[in-house]
């Protein structure tokens, strides 16, 4: 009889692998393998995804500069008017390197990027960098609380229509979720200001972060709440978080029935499997059972709220402009009402890149949260 | 009769009622998107839309206006008829495109040719993009021509399209039907358009609604912004945003109307979608 092995010590090629309907399915023992050789596919998985970042980066910073300099805009008609001189247009698109030819404007680009120049305003002068700086922190404030109030809201009725979808809390969250899916966020927008505001005003005016005669406080961080607890004006936090209520359940509606759809569907496949109809079954408390249902739809849940967070730089962009949040968002609808080009393109450069990154992270941590995903193809 | 369905209802509550609701909505939906275009294009609006009348400002609804007038006099009712003969359209060409590339090129995708691996590479490139921005910009940056709103529409739904024909066809595909086809000597565009496109039509369908309803969502949006669509010409979005101020300061009607327009056609096409979807996996 050979010896059996033990332990892990004598196990070298890491998990075995089986072939099953065509896909690898990695059968991990319990076994003392170093923690590479347990992860090792993983670990190349990531390493072949992030190589493939400098050329999704390249393409996105290519069709950025595509999309300025292959429209019919005239930059310097756009800036001056109607009617400017042509000598003066001319001079306004010499100095913006408007007037060479557009493989030399491409290697300008270039230049500037790699130094890390998104350029200058067509009309404040303002370096795009440095508004994007400035401006990102305030769009994170109003984006992030709601992107989790939306995805507790909106697992929340997905749980609701997964689990009793005949019952009446099951048709109510069903009628609940088809009228948000059908309600534009600047829809919602300009009639809960309408009811909250107007009518009732319950609700802050739709005019920014704080009132119109309360002075911003000193910006550190950029991040308004934080700079308010660390200049010591803490009168200003409930103003402030008086003002975002409004905004913040307007994002809320507007995001959650992806979430609502996503996790409906998920639960539903969880609840039919076998583990949780025995749990069920074995009279288990209703909280227990959803902890098995929420663990079986993990990775697509994770890819979801992935996706809103990708979408939390530009998701919001109307909806600042109508609440003159003073974010990216607004900036950049501005600058798309203007024509300025240089902003616009840092705008679709800085969401590009994210959502590249964020897709990336997304993948990697549902190929490290669900086993039987196959690392070996994309 | 009547003990069966009791027994039927003793054993799983409900059981045969969900059925009606997909129904009923898809009937309501469709019924409404039909009588709206009906009443837009055939019904003669009740003033001239762009037509303004300083003695008639923020009418109130009543006799003469039925919807009431705007800040400069403009009928409301005959705005938002003459805007849905803006919109709508749009909204349908826009998917129209969105088809028109999407059949074909899913198609090609399901196939195993060199094409395919490209076509999904170039999918796969375009979700790092957030597509509406894209669109939005593409808009903003193409001038002030409404149709360009058509390609943008397009931009957005052509990527789902794709992926919806290719994996409909993928699993068709490998179907008896399909396969007896290829023995019998068919070519494989033959077996698309006699076996997997007929039976991917409903599938079309269904998207295809998504589409217009998402694309209707794009155009409202893109004239709140006043991107694309100008000023004078009567658009829901744009009705939406110039009655902003005056919903502020109590003249709801202007604001409200349009709005609820953009709410109910969206959900008319949702609602369309879902009874197709519903009826297609028996639920």
């Amino acid at each position: 009889m050979s010896q059996q092995p033990l332990g892990g010590s004598t196990i070298k090629d890491g998990p075995a692998n089986a072939q099953v309907a065509g896909r690898s399915i990695s059968l991990s023992f319990p076994s003392r393998v170093s923690w590479y050789a347990e992860h090792r596919q993983l670990i190349n998985y990531c390493l072949k995804r992030l190589a493939f970042i400098p050329l999704g980066v390249f393409i996105i910073v290519t069709v950025c500069f595509a999309l300025v300099n292959l429209v019919p805009v005239n930059p310097g008609r756009q800036i001056l008017g109607d009617l400017a001189t042509t000598e003066a247009i001319d001079a306004i698109n010499r100095r913006l390197g408007f007037d060479l030819p557009i493989s030399d404007r491409y290697v300008v680009y270039m230049k500037r990027l790699a130094a890390g120049d998104l350029g200058t305003s067509f009309y404040t002068g303002a370096s795009v960098r440095d508004d994007i700086a400035r401006l990102l922190p305030r769009t994170l404030e109003l984006t992030l609380p709601a992107l989790v109030l939306a995805f507790i809201f909106g697992l929340f009725l997905g749980w609701l229509t997964a689990r009793t979808p005949v019952r009446l809390s099951g048709r109510l969250a069903k009628g609940v979720y088809t009228v948000l899916q059908a309600t534009p966020e600047y829809v919602s927008a300009v009639l809960l200001i309408l009811i909250l505001f107007s009518q009732l005003h319950w609700a802050a005016a739709p005019l920014g972060r704080m009132g119109i005669g309360d002075v911003p406080p000193k910006p550190v961080t950029g991040f308004l709440y934080i700079d308010a607890i660390l200049g010591g004006r803490f009168e200003l936090l409930p103003i402030m978080l008086n003002h975002a209520i409004l905004p913040t359940i307007v994002l809320v509606l507007g995001i959650s029935p992806l979430f609502a759809r996503i996790s409906r569907s998920n639960f539903r496949e969880a609840m039919s499997s076998g583990h949780v109809e025995f749990a069920r079954a074995s009279g288990l408390p209703r909280r227990q059972v959803f902890g098995y249902v929420l663990r079986s739809a993990r990775a697509p849940l994770v890819t979801v709220l992935g996706l809103g967070f990708a979408g939390a730089i530009g998701g919001a962009a109307i909806i600042e402009s109508i609440f003159s949040w003073g974010g990216i968002g607004q900036w950049a609808v501005t600058a798309m009402q203007t024509l300025d080009l240089v902003q616009v393109q840092g705008f679709v450069l800085l969401t590009a890149t994210t959502s590249l990154v964020v897709y990336l992270l997304i993948d990697i941590v549902v190929a490290a949260l669900d086993p039987r995903i196959s690392y070996g193809r994309s | 009769m009547a003990a069966v369905s009791g027994m039927r209802e003793r054993i799983r509550p409900g059981f045969s009622r969900p059925r009606l609701p997909r129904k009923a909505g898809f009937l309501v939906g469709s019924g409404f998107i039909v009588a709206l275009l009906a009443i837009s294009y055939f019904v003669p609006t009740p003033y001239p839309p762009n037509a303004t009348d300083a003695n008639q400002t923020f009418v109130p609804p009543g006799a003469a206006h039925w919807l009431g007038t705007d800040n400069i006099g403009r009928d409301v009712l005959s705005r938002v008829m003459a805007a849905a003969r803006t919109d709508l359209p749009l909204a349908i060409l826009g998917t129209a495109a969105a088809l028109a590339i999407g059949i074909p090129l899913g198609l090609v995708a399901s196939t195993r040719s060199r094409a395919a691996g490209l076509i999904m590479r170039c999918l796969d490139m375009l979700q790092a993009f957030p597509l509406l921005i894209l669109a939005i910009v593409l808009v903003a940056l193409a001038g002030s021509n409404i149709y360009n709103i058509i390609p943008a529409i397009a931009l957005i739904g052509g990527p789902t399209c794709i992926r919806l024909v290719r994996s409909a066809a993928l699993s068709i595909r490998e179907s008896r039907f399909a396969e007896a086809s290829y023995a019998m000597g068919s070519t494989t565009s033959e077996v698309m358009r006699r076996h997997i496109l007929p039976n991917v039509a409903p599938n079309i369908v269904a998207q295809a609604s998504l589409i217009v309803a998402g694309g209707l969502i794009v155009v409202s949006a893109l004239s709140f912004l006043g991107i694309g669509i100008k000023p004078p010409t009567a658009s829901w979005g744009a009705m939406l945003s110039d009655g902003r101020d005056a919903a502020l300061i109590g003249y709801w009607w202007v604001a409200v109307i349009p709005g609820v327009l953009i709410f109910l056609a969206v959900l008319s096409f949702n609602l369309i979608a879902d009874g197709i979807e519903g009826a297609l996996h028996g639920d």
